[in-house]
């Protein structure tokens, strides 16, 4: 398939990345209209347009900058660097709400943005991807760039290093993510953001409700506008957010028919005051007899003896405990058990749990940790040689397999003769020999 | 001008056996220019207990949450039925992501079954993932339309097993493919033809491993109301051991007279 095509616009007082995806890529209509009809938090405000059987997405990027630009540029400070972080993350976990997913987010450094409040804007492309449904993964991905590459600084080490060694982990999970990146200060922080507290509005029955979100974003409207004239005063940029340190000569092309864009502005302008977006609509009119009838007939679980339930459903009762099973990866070929009550459905159990260990100078060490740290004196096993670092590296149990990786130690960690980069897991096996620097272990699954 | 109505009915029950029931069911309709369209959702929770519950109860959350803030969206430009099926295809998995974050909050194991359709005159969409079924029945005869994700059913389809050892294999109750089972799902997806006198049947296996497909013809097709006949099948299931919880939606064409 071919490039997408990404250049920069500016029309009037607005400035817009533009991507034209390749010819022969599948735009999702569907995605199109949920992210031009909702302003969704976390991701740029979008219109599309279609010309000659192609279509481009515009989105609005004033007043915004680069992340790239922002992170490299030194004028992140570790609070910022957090919130950013913070808010990336946010940002992703919110499409669920909306039925987007997250491998549809551009996760590049060059089009994500971010403007003077430290708010981060992910341009969300509704566009097939071909294999690419394993969101998950790249955004793990991305986090280890962007921490790697780009938030280089001497403050809050352990805190990065934490981040860092949560992702190089198999089995990525971004709610967990979440709680590694949000401590407490910055839990506090976000929640007080005005944007947050005032644009979105829980209701009792179900967070999804996507609509009264869509309510109240129009009736804030005019706030927010107002809020962002005079932020044009205040803000530490002193341009037009263009790529390329601000120059306004390089970079950018004008649109050759501004009037025809315009146009579209004037229309849209007519339901707000002041400035608007660029062709950002409220929901459209609905133009044909579309009736979705409010009565809902749900009979959720748990109903005892009942026939029937024609009230507004509430989630039952959850309760803790049980036992926490862990399925094998991910394989059509497996089946799934969830108890063993009478008739009902069942997984195929594993067999007898083993227990893995490492053969060090004779003795056994057990691996008992699903993060087993390994260094010269702390962690859970301690190897006291001098040429060991502190920690070394790390043995992982991620469903019921095992990966080694190496803390980025300053004598290497070897595993069958073969040195292994830092931050990169390598799946263990029975018998594997693994080295750290000078001292021999094997590895046995038990 | 014709106008496609239907008439839906639905039922659940414990069964003769569990104290709880941990099927969930959902009706949704609309109306577009005249005629009905309806969402209708059959789901059979996992797991024990309440855990179980939790799974269906939720899954039928986030089709509601389709229903209500993206059905709009996708039906601006009128029925679609490949928008409709792409959308439901991202809520579902969603639906699967939530539901598995639900249970590592809690701490527990949980899973549900989906059987849909989406009805639009005389088109239907079905989603499907599980052992809940939905049968179409036509000219004195039920057609499954919906492939059971069951070991036994893959093993039949391998040629290991007959269609007779499976239906009382011991293991035919076990899944290959459940919502909140794993990250990656698997969704049958179908597009079919609803004849004027189709019925169209979701129900779960609490109901149909103890009714025949001749039973459930004779149940279920005939010209009644929905609602008479599903009282009479619930009654017949629970005539049998009916060890699992019951749970039925049916969907008819009304009959419509020269003046309505």
């Amino acid at each position: 398939m071919g490039q997408r095509e990404v250049t920069y616009q500016a029309i009037g007082e607005n400035t817009y990345l533009v991507i034209m995806p390749p010819a022969e890529a599948k735009v999702i209509p569907y995605l199109t209209k949920m992210v031009e009809n909702n302003k969704i938090l976390g991701l740029l405000p979008m219109a599309s347009q279609t010309i000659d059987g192609r279509t481009k997405f515009s989105y609005e990027i004033t007043r915004k900058s680069r992340l790239i630009d922002v992170v490299s540029g030194k004028q992140v400070g570790a609070a910022q660097g957090e919130k950013i972080i913070g808010n990336l993350v946010q940002a992703l976990l919110r499409l669920d709400r909306y039925f987007l997913r997250m491998s549809q987010c551009v996760l590049e450094t060059e089009y994500i943005f971010v403007d003077d409040a430290w708010n981060v804007y992910l341009p969300y492309y509704p566009v097939e991807i071909q294999g690419m449904t394993d969101g998950n993964k790249a955004v793990s991905e991305f986090f280890l760039n962007l921490l790697g590459t780009c938030f280089i600084t001497e403050e809050r080490v352990e805190y990065y290093d934490k981040l860092m060694r949560f992702l190089i982990m198999p089995g990525f999970s971004l709610a967990k993510f979440q709680e590694i990146v949000i401590t407490k200060k910055e839990a506090q922080a976000v929640s007080s953001k005005p944007m947050e507290q005032t644009n979105y509005k829980k209701t009792e029955q179900n967070s999804l409700d996507v609509a009264a979100h869509s309510i109240i974003q129009k009736k804030e409207e005019k706030g927010l506008l107002k809020k962002e004239v005079k932020r044009q005063n205040d803000s530490w940029q002193d341009s037009i957010a263009i790529p390329g340190g601000g120059s306004r000569a390089e970079n950018v092309e004008i649109d050759q028919k501004p009037e025809r864009l315009a146009e579209k502005n004037k229309v849209e302008k007519k339901k707000r005051d002041g400035k608007s977006f660029f062709g950002f609509s409220f929901r459209k009119k609905e133009s044909q007899n579309l009736n979705m009838e409010e009565d809902i007939m749900m009979i959720p679980a748990g109903a005892k003896k009942e026939e029937k339930n024609f009230s507004t459903p509430n989630i039952p009762g959850r309760t803790f405990g049980g036992e926490n099973r862990k399925n094998k990866a991910d394989d059509f070929a497996g089946t799934i058990q969830m108890n063993e009550e009478l008739n009902a459905t069942v997984i195929l159990g594993e067999g007898a749990r083993k227990q893995p260990y490492l053969l060090y100078q004779g003795r056994k060490e057990e691996i008992t940790k699903q993060a087993f740290k390994i260094g010269r004196s702390g962690g859970d096993f301690a190897v006291q040689k001098k040429t060991v670092s502190e920690p070394h590296a790390q043995i992982a149990c991620i469903q019921d397999s095992y990966y080694l990786t190496d803390l980025n130690s300053t004598n290497h960690t070897y595993l069958n003769g073969t040195m292994i980069d830092p931050y990169k897991p390598q799946e263990l096996h029975n018998a594997d020999v693994i080295r750290l620097a000078d001292q021999e272990m094997t590895f046995y699954e038990g | 001008m014709a106008r496609y109505r239907y008439e839906v009915e639905m039922m659940t029950d414990c069964g003769n056996v569990r104290p709880y029931n941990q099927d969930s069911l959902l009706c949704r309709k609309g109306s577009l220019n005249g005629d009905d369209f309806f969402l209708l959702a059959v789901a059979d929770g996992m797991g024990g207990m309440e855990r179980g519950e939790l799974a269906s109860s939720e899954i039928m959350n986030v089709l509601d949450g389709w229903w209500k803030n993206s059905l709009k969206i996708v039906l601006e430009n009128g029925v679609q039925i490949e928008e409709v099926s792409s959308s439901l295809s991202y809520a579902i998995e969603a639906g699967n992501r939530r539901i598995r974050e639900l249970a590592e909050t809690e701490g527990i194991h949980t899973g549900t079954t989906l059987s849909l359709i989406f009805l639009y005159k005389e088109q239907y969409l079905m989603k499907h993932i599980g052992d809940s079924r939905i049968y179409c029945l036509r000219e004195h005869a039920a057609y499954q339309i919906s492939e059971d994700h069951t070991w036994c059913q893959q093993e039949v389809e391998k040629g290991n097993l007959s269609r007779e050892e499976a239906e009382h294999h011991t293991m035919k109750h076990v899944l290959t493919n459940a919502i909140g089972g794993r990250e990656s799902l698997r969704i049958d997806t179908k597009v079919g033809e609803f004849r004027k006198k189709d019925r169209i049947v979701l129900c779960t296996d609490g109901f149909y491993n103890y009714v025949s497909n001749k039973e459930i013809v004779k149940l279920l097709g005939g010209k009644e109301k929905p609602k008479r006949k599903l009282q009479k099948a619930f009654m017949a299931v629970k005539e049998t051991t009916a060890s699992d919880n019951i749970s039925v939606i049916l969907i008819q064409r009304k009959r419509q007279w020269l003046w309505g």
